[in-house]
């Protein structure tokens, strides 16, 4: 048989092959569903198998490798492209998003191959159409990716300046007025106040983007096991919150036996992110709510804000840095750091991090982390309930 | 002779900020620093509340708000009043949008984050 006719009849099969490669050797895969992997790729290919079956002279295949290509070869270029920007959206990096095109070519190859063709003129013909299709479709998508990573790079400088520069101009204004109060001999300790928060603000910032720069180098989320009574650390994290944030009502509860080993002062660092976000984003009038309790083998820290639901298309990319999505509305504006990092956290102890959200019960975000030290065990998975 | 003797109403400005901490920090300063009489609204719902009650002279406006942004905001607070509404200086941490305001007619000026105080007192001056 020869490989259009191949490709068109076992699609599903090569598809099959592709998406199990791809979960098992890309890190970002693991956040997207099969429908999702397997979606352009299954464009690309479809495109790819119609255009190999339209007759091709010399002329063609010239022009195709400049780019001018057939109906089909530009079904299969769009394809790509859009492949390219999802998956810069995605986060996957360039050596991910080629490594997808080598699985899909390998799966396609493998399969034929262990069907035993005859190769003969023709069936060598179509292998190197084939490769070429594949070569353009590669080339399209890393074109758009590149194009979505450059606009995503200037995203995130424009909403890392934002994000500094309003504590930035807290501290400016706050320091402004207390030499202007201290020469009217005028005391102003809630400017004084404002400025520290700002300076925690800040510093907060520049340790998420640190952890944030770290992880992205592959390093992953550095982490020291030690035996820790989470309750003890979620009191410390509540009374440092309910310093910065004197009205805002925090309450603490506890069930069962909440010892665990793990790292206390990156927990330390996930609860008061999830706490910070809380108190930012929730309605004010109401109390926070933190609750740790035994849940099994696992010890859970929840974090629970009433205030208007996050929308369900947000939850889906809520725990990813810098996500396509937040430019949608001004409002939502921010780095999306702290959550990345509160995941990173989780995973890094073997745990999982997850959000419910609607309108009657409010919000809440939980960590939920193995009683027994478990460092990056399979378990290693973030999740959203959507309600 | 033409006597005036009604004492000169204070100007009103409302600070309007999703950040407390900003919005408050700039409004004791004004406050410390000139006659006017300052209010801060946290948001954007907050602000068209407090400037349909006691409308402003001037607003201080950030542009990134939760719920309407800061220029839909700017549009209600102008629709809002008979006179053609405050004179609204714009507030951004974000180059692009500090960009976009400075060539917008419907703002007076457009500032950058962390904001110059004496330049927002220098315009805040011609009102008097």
């Amino acid at each position: 048989m020869g490989l259009s006719d191949f490709i068109t009849l076992n699609s599903e099969l090569i598809l099959s092959e592709f998406v199990a490669f791809a979960c098992t050797q890309l890190p970002a895969a693991g956040d997207m569903d099969t429908a999702a992997l397997k979606d352009h790729a299954a464009q690309v290919l479809a495109a790819i198998a119609l255009d190999m079956k339209q007759p091709q002279t010399r002329r063609q295949q010239r022009e195709k490798s400049q780019g001018l290509g057939s109906p089909a070869a530009d079904d299969a270029h769009e394809a790509a492209e859009i492949h390219g920007a999802l998956r810069a959206a995605a986060g996957f990096d360039v050596n991910q998003t080629v490594a997808e095109y080598r699985a899909l070519r390998a799966s396609v190859l493998r399969l034929w191959f262990d069907s035993k063709p005859q190769l003969g003129r023709d069936e060598v013909f179509e292998l190197v159409r084939f490769n070429e299709a594949m070569d353009e479709a590669l080339a399209a998508s890393i074109l758009h990716f590149a194009a979505e990573a450059a606009h995503m790079r200037n995203l995130f400088l424009g909403v890392l300046s934002h994000e500094l520069r309003t504590p930035l101009s807290t501290i400016v204004t706050s320091g402004q007025t207390l030499q202007l109060a201290g020469k009217l001999n005028k005391p102003v300790p809630e400017a004084a106040e404002r400025l520290l928060r700002a300076g925690k603000r800040i510093e907060s910032l520049l340790d998420a983007l640190l952890d944030y720069v770290r992880s992205g180098l592959g390093e992953g989320m550095r982490i020291s096991i030690g035996t820790v009574n989470l309750a003890s650390v979620c009191e410390k994290i509540v009374n440092e919150i309910g310093t910065l944030y004197p009205t805002r009502e925090i309450s603490l509860t506890q069930s069962g036996d909440v010892v665990c080993e793990c790292d206390e002062q990156r927990i330390s660092q996930a609860v008061s992110n999830l706490l910070t976000n809380a108190n930012r984003y929730g309605d004010q009038t109401k109390p926070i709510r933190v609750t740790v309790f035994a849940e099994g083998e696992d010890v859970v820290v929840s974090v629970h804000n009433f205030g208007p639901p996050i929308a369900n298309e947000t939850l889906e990319t809520l725990f990813q840095p810098l996500v396509r999505g937040m430019n949608a509305d001004k409002s939502g504006v921010n780095l999306g750091l702290g959550l990345y990092i509160v995941r990173e956290i989780a995973v890094a102890h073997g745990g999982t991090a997850t959000v419910t959200s609607n309108m009657a019960s409010g919000t809440v975000f939980s960590i939920c982390l193995p009683r027994k030290s478990n460092p990056q065990s399979s378990k290693a998975f973030t999740g959203i309930r959507m309600n | 002779m033409n006597i005036n003797l009604s004492p000169r109403r204070r100007h009103r400005l409302l600070v309007v900020d999703d950040d407390q901490d900003c919005a408050d920090s700039l409004s004791q300063l004004i406050a410390i620093s000139s006659d006017w009489e300052v209010e801060v609204a946290c948001g954007s719902a907050q602000a068209l509340l407090q400037a349909a009650s006691n409308p402003p002279d001037a607003v201080i406006l950030d542009v990134v708000l939760t719920g309407l942004d800061g220029f839909e905001t700017a549009d209600r607070l102008s629709h809002a009043t008979k006179d053609g509404g405050p004179s609204i200086f714009v507030v951004t941490g974000n180059a692009d949008l500090q960009n976009q305001a400075a060539h917008d007619t419907r703002f007076a000026a457009s500032l950058m984050k962390p904001v110059d105080a004496d330049k927002l007192l220098r315009l805040m001056a011609k009102f008097d």
